[in-house]
């Protein structure tokens, strides 16, 4: 990662890392309007009152991401359940770029079926760039807590990986 | 870390994750791109205000650093007492108002800057003091057996500071009203 303190071009920054930060806002909302209102609010903050601060700069960007999206479903949990279920059915927008591969396809789409708890630590692992202690320290869970769900999210992955190929 | 976790890992590092369209970026240009015209403005708005609230400062030190009235004062008051002028205000203690002026100017007026070039400097361009008001009232006795005549003495000072750059102006009115005792020799 470019160092955040240093850049002075939002843009060239945003252009080298705004594809997983927009993966990480994405797991943590119900659809695509929302994730990227989340990165917006959390990349502005993070820009602008942030990224000088000493420290990881992956961990603050995730912290102001986090952050945005507690705060957003915590606002959208007043809507009513038949809006909620025509927002999360209408939201068919893949997660990642389409892959040729068939083995990387069905990782893709194995990855969103992971228990949220799993998932999210994947996200943070593989695309945040973030330690098990950091990941613990996002998730208020103890960093042991955060491996122990990485390991089981890696078996899942490969079960379904596996049962897919042979199907 | 077993070797299929290694080769699951790097799968998921091939994955590509959507970048964002073009729709935040716009978003995100608006919020961000817009920051350094509206600090300007800040910085600018700051700039102004703590010029004047220096100038005003500074105008405050000149005019009440010493307690004791100024020249024109003391002029007034010798025509009536010329001892008790003397000691009322002295010109040694209390330099004349344009020198005191300057000297404080040069603490506290906002040099122009190459950095902020859009950033104020008063300069004082002109100090006035109205002719002073003397009232004079019935002698007293004092308490070492010495009598004194009480006077008051009335008189404004306006000091004017100006920013030729922006062409604004400040101006500082201030009254003044001292008590004093003027002693009287009897024989």
């Amino acid at each position: 990662m470019t160092d955040a303190h240093a850049e002075q071009d939002w843009r060239a920054w945003f252009a080298e890392h705004g594809a997983r930060l927009r993966l990480i806002a994405r797991q943590w909302t119900r659809g695509e309007a929302d994730a990227d209102d989340v990165l917006q609010e959390a990349f502005v903050r993070f820009w602008k009152h942030q990224r000088h601060l000493p420290g990881n700069p992956n961990a603050l960007v995730v912290t102001s991401i986090r952050r945005a999206a507690l705060d957003l479903l915590r606002r959208t949990d007043r809507r009513s359940a038949r809006e909620k279920i025509a927002g999360e059915e209408a939201d068919t927008v893949a997660w990642f770029e389409p892959e040729a591969d068939p083995r990387l396809a069905s990782l893709a789409d194995s990855l969103r079926r992971l228990p949220d708890e799993q998932r999210e630590v994947v996200v943070l692992k593989a695309w945040g760039g973030l330690t098990f202690d950091e990941i613990g320290e996002q998730l208020s869970v103890s960093p042991n807590t955060a491996a122990s769900r990485w390991r089981y999210a890696m078996e899942a992955l490969r079960r379904n990986i596996t049962a897919r190929t042979h199907d | 870390m077993t070797d299929p976790d290694q080769d699951l890992e790097q799968a998921l590092a091939a994955l590509r994750p959507r970048p964002p369209g073009p729709a935040l970026t716009a978003r995100l240009a608006r919020q961000l791109d817009a920051t350094p015209a509206r600090r300007g403005v800040v910085i600018a708005w700051s700039a102004g205000i703590f010029a004047a609230a220096a100038a005003a400062a500074g105008a405050f030190v000149v005019l009440a650093e010493s307690p004791a009235p100024l020249a024109a004062p003391a002029v007034a008051l010798a025509d009536v007492a010329p001892a008790a002028a003397a000691r009322f205000a002295s010109p040694a203690a209390t330099p004349p108002l344009a020198r005191r002026a300057a000297s404080a100017d040069a603490a506290f007026i906002i040099k122009s800057s190459d950095e902020v070039p859009e950033r104020p400097s008063y300069r004082l361009v002109r100090a006035d003091r109205s002719r002073p008001e003397v009232q004079l009232f019935q002698p007293v006795e004092l308490a070492d057996g010495s009598y004194a005549r009480p006077a008051r003495v009335r008189w404004e000072d306006t000091t004017r500071w100006e920013d030729a750059l922006t062409q604004t102006r400040l101006i500082d009115h201030r009254p003044n009203d001292q008590l004093a005792l003027l002693p009287l020799e009897t024989h």
